[in-house]
């Protein structure tokens, strides 16, 4: 590895991660407070992806059952065969703080499975009990220090880090974002549908920027010439089109459709035709 | 008919966010081999609601895993879910099929094996390419309660008289179950303070190039109408087998005479009418360009909108 300071680190957490860990806190046994897991993904360089996450088996009551490394390491491999390139890149837990249990886990993995092991280890501390009303997440690199070969005390340090998409994650992220407006509960759109919220949303967009011009030019607000460069950037991108070319877009588009229409109505007639026929035969 | 009645109709599914971004997970991982995604959905039973809550993915089966294999991986997978209190109840699989793939004889299958089990399983399609685009697209699918009684009864069943008996037809083969999402409080919380940064949302929908879409589509489509038609040849020949099978009977019949009826018995097991043909492949070959058709029609109307969208633009404009 490369990289010799935890600073130069690049972490980068896909949604997926948190929610599965949210859902697994809300599954919890009733009378523990927090749960902890292993968290994978790939390294590259300094870049880490922290891409899922396997939650630990639940503690007994006494909360002091053993982690069981047999255990894990099948779930390992099971895990392993979907997704080969994955590697384990560090730890989770819940909560507000990293507690002993944690930190008694980052230092058994550092030490049994040293070799699969990253070289700076991470920990996400999702904040599930939602202290102050919001929930922190947390990143921090695990280290080690002391005399080599005689470990003595070990160190977090929060590092940054950044949110991760996918193209189908956004889409997806979008959608659910969409969907807390109104009630978290809401049907999987289609194409049509689909087209229909965009314009709508780039409707009150365009009202909204165009509230904030004429509040600006009636001197209501104080000018921000950052917004103003983005607004002339925004639009110098609409592209110029020569009336002509546009029109014979226009034209040659929608001859394809209506073809594609008539083609679409033409075979479902032959399918119903089809099936009327074997009816009478 | 009186299953049919007992049976609790399912009427939608909710999806957990979860298992969408873990279904996009897998699709993801899995874009660059040839074999499409695919997995079990486990959940609960509400109602007549399908509730999913947590999914694992297949592994890529080789040629050398035997059944018992991918057996011993799911007993594991639900094992350890068990252990984390997941639900683990099995309420169907999912599967990703970008432009709607012909995947329709697999799902057939795979849904009738799910829903014999548990009767409430459902069978979902995931459409990787859209997502990319930026329009989630998730379409739940069942069996219908006929095809499941016939298919039951063994695959020789669906011949054209016992499919018209059953009031069969290739629109009624799989239901469309709509589809919801929803979220934990918790998820929400987390998904309220997420700021999404908009500009590198995708938005390739509204792009205005639509054909090479068009014509991948409208291959497929050709695709699905050489097979019809291949089956409708085969009704065909059998048509004709038959018929002339009956004129060979008759002229034999006169031939004899009346004298010969005592051995008719043992002719006409020898001159057994053809077997009638196999169906089934026929219906969801029907079912599956009937299904391109209605995409088609989708994706055309959509298309449109976006044209008059940017119509109205120009002239604005000028």
């Amino acid at each position: 590895m490369a990289v010799s300071s935890p600073l130069q680190l690049s972490v980068v957490i896909h949604p997926v991660v948190v929610l599965t860990i949210c859902d697994s806190y809300e599954r919890r046994n009733e009378d523990i407070e927090k749960i902890h897991g292993t968290l994978l993904g790939k390294v590259e360089k300094e870049r880490i992806e922290i891409r899922n996450c396997f939650i630990d088996d639940n503690p007994t009551a006494s909360g002091k059952k053993k982690f069981n490394l047999e255990e894990f390491q099948r779930l390992f491999d099971l895990h392993q065969r979907v997704y080969p390139n994955e590697v384990i890149v560090g730890r989770f837990s819940t909560g507000d703080q990293i507690d002993d249990t944690a930190l008694a886990m980052q230092a058994l993995f550092s030490r049994v499975i040293e070799s699969s092991y990253v070289a700076f280890p991470i920990h996400l501390l999702v904040d599930t009990n939602l202290t102050d009303s919001h929930m922190g997440i947390q990143a921090s690199v695990y280290h080690r220090y002391g005399v080599p070969g005689n470990d003595n005390g070990s160190i977090f340090t929060p590092i940054r880090y950044a949110m991760g998409y996918y193209p189908e994650e956004m889409s997806a992220s979008q959608l659910f974002q969409r969907n807390l407006a109104i009630g978290g509960i809401a049907p999987v759109h289609n194409d049509m549908q689909h087209v229909i919220a965009t314009s709508t949303k780039i409707d009150e967009l365009l009202d909204e920027v165009l509230k904030y011009v004429e509040d600006v030019t009636a001197g209501n607000t104080p000018f921000d010439s950052k917004i103003g460069r983005s607004l002339s950037d925004a639009i110098m991108a609409v592209p110029q089109i020569d009336q002509s070319v546009f029109k014979d877009m226009m034209n040659n588009s929608t001859q394809d459709l209506l073809m594609v229409t008539y083609l679409g109505s033409l075979v479902r007639t032959q399918l119903a035709l089809a099936e009327k026929l074997n009816t009478i035969l | 008919m009186s299953r049919a009645e007992i049976d609790v109709p399912i009427k939608k599914v909710s999806i957990d966010g979860q298992v969408i971004l873990q279904i996009i997970r897998h699709c993801q991982s899995e874009r660059d081999s040839t074999d499409l995604a695919q997995g079990v959905l486990l959940g609960m039973l509400v109602d007549n609601c399908t509730e999913v809550t947590y999914c694992f993915p297949f592994p890529e089966f080789t040629e050398a895993d035997t059944d018992n294999d991918i057996e011993m991986y799911q007993l594991d997978m639900m094992k350890y879910l068990r252990s984390i209190n997941m639900d683990h109840m099995q309420v169907g699989w999912y599967r990703a099929s970008p432009f709607d793939l012909n995947v329709i004889k697999d799902m057939l299958d795979s849904q009738y094996t799910y829903q014999k089990q548990i009767h409430e399983s459902v069978g979902l399609l995931f459409d990787p390419i859209k997502a990319a685009q930026g329009n989630l697209s998730m379409k739940a699918y069942r069996l219908s309660s006929k095809v499941m009684e016939m298919y039951g009864q063994g695959s020789t069943e669906f011949t054209v008289n016992s499919i018209l008996a059953a009031g069969l037809s290739y629109e009624n083969i799989f239901e469309e179950i709509p589809v919801e999402i929803r979220n934990s409080s918790l998820c929400n919380v987390y998904l309220a303070q997420l700021k999404l940064n908009h500009s590198s949302a995708p938005t390739s929908y509204l792009t205005l190039g639509t054909d090479s879409h068009l014509e991948k589509s409208l291959r497929l489509l050709s695709e699905s109408l050489d097979e019809l038609h291949q089956e409708a040849g085969k009704l065909s020949v059998y048509h004709k087998t038959l018929r002339m099978h009956h004129q060979k009977q008759q002229s034999l019949l006169k031939k004899r005479g009346d004298n010969a009826k005592a051995r008719d018995d043992d002719d006409s097991k020898q001159n057994r009418p053809p077997p009638a043909p196999y169906r089934l492949d026929n219906l969801l070959v029907a079912n599956q360009t009937n299904k391109f058709c209605q995409e088609l029609n989708q994706y055309v109307s959509q298309s449109f909108s976006k044209l008059f969208l940017a119509e109205a633009l120009e002239n604005n404009e000028s």
